[in-house]
């Protein structure tokens, strides 16, 4: 269990939700017996949210809950939520859980004639109550009531006196309301933000050509929270999976111990081969030698019997294979033996977040020491700079701290010359960066290599030609000297 | 042959103007030939589980469970609101 990360001025009591990441963005849950305002557009995942709140409450921490649907009819939400398999079923009959179906019936028509209340809910709720001794209570969603009811004088009355009802049980409630707009008000009966104490917004923007849900908590009484738009995913394992914007951490817990980028002449060039848990980013246009050093980065893992773990997104792991073979390397040997996997697949198929989940999902299970991506610029087609941005940092910071070397690539969109803007974009959270060009010398192509950077150590600054056989990278001994303009893809005599 | 007719009014004991919704409910009845009427009070706060399982929200709720299931919701005021509610329930 992750426990609060920051300790609050006001000790409010909070609860843990149990929802992955969740807890972590509101530094340790709900606060207990307050009531939390779920706002959505249709689609955004609030029935989700609810229904974990409620499942993992029983699951994880053995808190009852009581759930109120006023959209769906109780049988179905625990038919639909089976594919999470959350068996609401198995929990309702042990006593754990208790369904109020308050949904509009088909069955009876129904007219209204005069003044009401809603005291028949209200006894519902108080005999559920009695019955379980619930902590947890959701209404899902508040929306339905004005519908059903229409006076929404009297609604939001008595839902005054409900939600007030709730707190003096000391149970923490979960209301959802449905929005029109992903940007804009809150309320939309004039109430929500009234009877809530914490106000959390889901929201399923269609950026570029891509689906990206957050969440992001707009107001939380009586304690800090993390700001901004935190995205999420929703998976058929786990639900709702909060994945926060974690913040560049700049403290270096570098050993200093190195490791062999699997090229001799590379590891000098470097001062005596990459620090260990490091992001070295390489970066070139297409044809300039990128997965060929991948595949030495492999190389060099396997050498020193580390696991490596190769996630491409540019080529299938046959042609990987056949790539490598014929620069000397043998990856089929390093599978074999256990030290290498490969996961190879289309970057389209899946949003950003869902890529940071897969990726951390397949390194807690290989638990490799390297990790090689090609290439990001594969990840970054179809999303917009920040997510991609948020992506590379949170990627790189679980790297880190998993101190596993990670080697990216990044192609550059011009043959000729410098334009990559994933490289601006990520050049700051990278340890080291290397470029592969080609340049033309007097009416000649060469390849050449340089190291741009390397944090925290010595390294060659000059700029190397190198050539690629069937023994992988030469990097050829000679220095361009007297010539200047090489990485703008045309050198001049100077 | 007079026609028997099951009526349930859910009202709440924390709310005390259901009385006279009982009365005019009684008298409109009354105005209609050929129905037997019986009548059963549920107060919502002692019997949760009867609202439960008649799916109630709102108080008071007068419902027919016979086919066709029909239900009026709120306070009646006068005679002319009973008589327009009774027919509704009824035919």
């Amino acid at each position: 269990m992750k426990k609060a990360t920051k300790e609050n001025t006001f000790s409010i009591e909070k609860m843990q939700t149990g929802i992955p990441g969740f807890d972590e963005i509101c530094y340790g849950g709900l606060a207990v017996g307050k009531t939390t305002l779920v706002s959505g557009t249709a689609g955004s995942g609030k029935t989700i949210l609810a229904c974990q709140f409620i499942y993992k409450g029983v699951e994880e921490f053995n808190e009852r809950g009581v759930f109120i649907s006023f959209e769906e009819k109780a049988l179905d939400l625990k038919k639909n939520m089976l594919q999470f398999r959350w068996d609401f079923e198995a929990m309702e009959k042990n006593k754990k859980v208790y369904f109020i179906d308050a949904s509009i019936s088909a069955d009876h028509s129904t007219q209204i004639v005069g003044s009401y209340d809603l005291e028949g809910l209200l006894s519902r709720i108080e005999g559920a109550i009695t019955a379980i001794k619930p902590r947890r209570v959701v209404l899902d969603s508040i929306g339905s009531l004005f519908y059903q009811f229409q006076d929404s004088t009297i609604i939001r009355n008595e839902l005054f006196k409900l939600v007030s009802f709730l707190n003096s049980k000391g149970v923490t409630t979960v209301i959802t309301s449905e929005r029109l707009q992903d940007y804009g008000n809150v309320s939309r009966f004039g109430v929500e933000e009234y009877i809530a104490d914490h106000v959390i917004i889901l929201r399923n923007i269609l950026e570029k050509d891509k689906r990206r849900r957050t969440l992001e908590i707009l107001k939380y009484r009586g304690s800090d929270h993390k700001r901004g738009e935190q995205p999420f995913i929703i998976n058929a394992d786990q639900g709702i999976v909060v994945m926060p914007v974690s913040t560049l951490e700049l403290k270096q817990k570098s050993s200093g111990k190195r490791v062999s980028s699997g090229n001799a002449r590379l590891d000098d060039m470097c001062g005596g081969g990459f620090f260990r848990d490091s992001v070295i980013l390489v970066s070139g246009a297409t044809g300039t030698g990128k997965t060929l050093m991948v595949a030495e980065f492999i190389r060099g893992g396997f050498k020193n019997n580390e696991k490596v773990m190769l996630l491409a997104f540019e080529e299938s792991e046959e042609q990987m294979i056949r790539n490598a073979t014929g620069w000397g390397v043998d990856l089929v040997e390093m599978k074999k033996k256990g030290l290498l996997m490969i996961s190879a697949e289309y970057p389209e198929t899946n949003g950003m977040e869902d890529h940071l989940y897969r990726i951390k999902q397949l390194v807690e299970e290989f638990k490799p020491n390297r990790i090689a991506i090609d290439s990001l610029s594969a990840i970054e087609r179809g999303s917009s700079t920040d997510s991609f941005r948020a992506f590379i940092i949170a990627l790189t910071s679980f790297l880190k701290k998993k101190e596993i070397t990670s080697f990216l690539t990044s192609t550059s969109s011009k043959i000729f010359g410098e334009n990559s803007v994933t490289q601006a974009h990520i050049s700051t959270i990278t340890d080291s960066i290397i470029l592969l060009r080609y340049t033309e010398v007097m009416g000649k192509i060469y390849r050449v290599i340089t190291i741009l950077k390397m944090r925290g150590s010595a390294h060659d600054k000059d700029i190397f030609e190198f050539t690629i056989d069937e023994n992988g990278m030469n990097i050829q001994n000679v220095v361009f000297r007297n010539v200047s303009g090489i990485l703008g893809g045309t050198a001049k005599s100077s | 042959m007079e026609e028997k007719i099951n009526l349930k009014i859910f009202v709440s004991g924390g709310n005390l103007n259901y009385s006279r919704t009982i009365e005019l409910l009684k008298e409109a009845l009354s105005q209609r030939p050929g129905f037997v009427c019986d009548i059963e009070i549920i107060d919502v706060r002692k019997f949760p589980q009867k609202a439960e399982h008649a799916r109630i929200l709102a108080t008071p709720t007068i419902l027919k469970e016979a086919l066709p299931e029909r239900r009026i919701i709120g306070n009646l005021t006068n005679i002319e609101s009973a008589l327009k509610a009774v027919d509704y329930l009824i035919y």
